[in-house]
């Protein structure tokens, strides 16, 4: 029989006369708790932000890599060890339902334009009309690349929307042309379009001074035909790590025997799966010290309460005389170390939060405290309060009373 | 068995460290009844066996022979929890130190039997005001012990002794940490209590004057009872003159 705010208000009224015993106790558990949420909230972060970012770059992706069989090994790349054009209509034709495009390009390398007399290199890089579809790069102005550019090799060049006002300011870029100075030669372009540049975090200068031009046209200039790399694709809801391997079945049967070189076929989903794993890694890591906090923490409040059951030996002395039950002293000694426990996980939790929301600050994501990080971490130091106090406050209940009044 | 009994003691005996070399027989076979209504005294020097008394009749102890009935209850058959139960209901104790429960205020350590007792909170809140009000310390209701004085702190201690209306109310020595004249009053209203709610009281003491004035007188030699005498039953020399 007893009142359990009166336990919450008389454990409060206890921790107030001893406010800095009381922070010292609950300083493990704020620390362990601290780490947990900051680590969680962070990682839970990270993953939202990579997912997000992978999924708008195509999480239906599928890379497949023409590369040495043996690590150590350099490849020498050679047409015939490039996956052809004929290869990829039949990659194509044999899963029609499964594959959406084949984004194929060349690097026609770094060029120097020499009109307009502003010296400027841009990349260049040899696309077919799939690849914006799989890079998700968006048509700004004019058009992008089609198949008549590609089957005719045309000199028709698509900029990115800030190299276009690079060049050519605030008029109108379409039909201006470009001159250009590569390996192959020098070749005046056409600009046909520009591509929307997105903020995002993969966005660098880089990507800015991206071109694209048609694969042929580049292949043209380099004198290769093939491509030692290509995107794949893949319909909405495909298993696209399933679908991975047989891609690279696919290939494998194409390339010559004992060439030393090997077909890689790796999914968007393998690559956030390993992303994941290695976050979780470190969670584990950082989660274990955590643990040993919480544990030395726990100790600590066990210690505390010891010492608090010991001095007030007289008044649980009293509480019995006055007809308070064994069990309602344990209870009371628990209420308390959970309390304890309790304030120390909330002040860690606030403490985590803020850490997390600086971190957060400083990679440059949007960190929200998880929900589940801090129920789990609420729930977890109660129970650290009830195991850790358990011990004490039964040794509280299993006083004698005689010898607890008597107690100076 | 009288019926009129509170407590009933029959052939008490309690030994401490029993079957070892330093064997003690502390209480060799006390027989007592104890009427409803009663102010008795139980005098006796140190070492007589006074507390070890006081703590069976408490029930914080138990007799290691003989039988107590406790207002009906044969306290041989009763369990743990059962006696905490008895403790909170049948026993008001009062002590020589006050034992008022520190950081809490003279309401709440009223409130406390009546916490037990499993009473709703604002039941046990209009109790303890009345009870504070008996003992004139209304004022004082919001005070920690540490803020009051000796007789206040016993004033306390006796409106929570009396919280649950107890079978008996248990005073050791209530007087031994005050001075004469806060003693005095204190007495007093053991007094008034006993008359006007007809509580049963036992005060334990070894001042042979305060126990004087009560009912009857129990003395107690190295564990026997040696004498009973009747008392001026409550009326001291100063009220007897208000009185007539």
């Amino acid at each position: 029989m007893t009142d359990f705010g009166e336990n919450i208000r008389m454990a409060v009224e206890g921790l107030r006369a001893n406010k800095i015993r009381a922070f010292l106790t609950m300083l493990g558990i704020i620390i362990g708790i601290s780490s947990v949420i900051a680590i969680v909230s962070v990682g839970d972060a990270l993953i939202g932000s990579v997912n997000d970012v992978f999924s708008k770059i195509g999480g239906n992706n599928i890379e497949v890599t023409v590369t040495s069989a043996d690590a150590d090994a350099t490849l020498e790349m050679t047409d015939d060890l490039r996956i052809q054009d004929d290869t990829i209509e039949a990659f194509k034709a044999r899963y029609p339902d499964i594959v959406k495009g084949v984004a194929v390009n060349a690097t026609g390398g770094t060029v120097t334009t020499t009109d307009q007399l502003k010296n400027s290199s841009i990349s260049l890089t040899g696309v077919n009309p799939d690849y914006f579809n799989v890079q998700n790069i968006q048509v700004k102005k004019g058009r992008l690349l089609n198949e008549e550019d590609v089957s005719g090799a045309r000199s028709v060049i698509v900029l990115s929307e800030t190299g276009a006002e690079k060049f050519f300011g605030k008029s109108d870029p379409i039909g201006k042309t470009l001159s250009v100075t590569g390996s192959g030669g020098d070749r005046v372009y056409t600009v046909i379009g520009t591509y929307r540049v997105d903020n995002g975090i993969l966005s660098d200068s880089y990507s800015n001074q991206q071109a694209y031009i048609p694969v042929s046209t580049a292949a043209e200039d380099s004198g290769t035909s093939g491509y030692s790399f290509i995107l794949v694709l893949t319909a909405q809801g495909t298993d696209t790590a399933a679908f991975a391997v047989k891609a690279g079945d696919f290939f494998s049967q194409y390339l010559p025997e004992n060439s030393g070189a090997k077909i890689q076929s790796t999914s968007m989903q393998n690559m956030i799966q390993e992303m994941n794993s290695q976050l979780g890694t470190v969670s584990t890591g950082v989660s274990v010290i955590a643990g040993i906090s919480l544990l030395v923490g726990g100790i600590g409040v066990m210690n505390i309460m010891l010492v608090s059951v010991s001095e007030r030996t007289r008044e649980i002395g009293i509480r019995k005389a006055l007809g308070a039950r064994n069990g309602t002293i344990r209870t009371q000694f628990l209420v308390e170390s959970m309390i304890i426990c309790l304030i120390g996980g909330i002040i860690g939790i606030l403490l985590g939060g803020g850490f997390a929301l600086i971190a957060g600050k400083f990679i440059g994501i949007t960190v929200f405290p998880s929900f589940g990080a801090v129920a789990t971490a609420v729930g977890f130091s109660m129970l650290i309060g009830l195991f850790f106090g358990s011990y004490p406050a039964a040794k509280a209940a299993k006083m004698n009373p005689i010898d607890a009044l008597r107690y100076e | 068995m009288n019926p009129d009994s509170v407590i009933q003691l029959r052939n008490i005996v309690k030994r401490y460290n029993i079957g070892s070399e330093n064997e003690l027989e502390i209480l060799h076979g006390i027989s007592l009844d104890v009427r409803r209504g009663e102010f008795l005294a139980v005098v006796g020097a140190s070492g007589s066996g006074k507390s070890t008394l006081m703590n069976i009749i408490g029930a914080l102890d138990k007799p290691t022979e003989g039988s107590y009935i406790l207002d009906g209850t044969d306290m041989d058959e009763v369990g743990d929890t059962q006696v905490s139960e008895i403790r909170n209901r049948e026993i008001g104790f009062v002590f020589q130190n006050f034992n008022l429960i520190p950081r809490s205020t003279a309401l709440k350590n009223v409130e406390l039997p009546l916490m037990y007792a499993g009473v709703s909170r604002q039941e046990r809140r209009e109790r303890a005001l009345s009870l504070l009000k008996t003992v004139e310390m209304s004022d004082r209701a919001d005070h920690q012990p540490n803020e009051l004085s000796g007789g206040q702190k016993q004033r306390i201690a006796i409106a929570r002794a009396m919280a649950n209306d107890p079978a008996v109310i248990l005073a050791d020595e209530p007087t031994g940490a005050l001075d004469t004249k806060t003693g005095r009053l204190v007495m007093d209203l053991f007094h008034e209590l006993n008359r006007e709610t007809g509580a049963t009281i036992v005060l334990i003491t070894h001042n042979r004057e305060l126990a004087a004035e009560c009912d009857r007188i129990v003395t107690l030699s190295d564990g026997r009872i040696t004498d009973i005498s009747p008392g001026t039953g409550g009326y001291t020399d100063q009220e007897q003159e208000n009185a007539s």
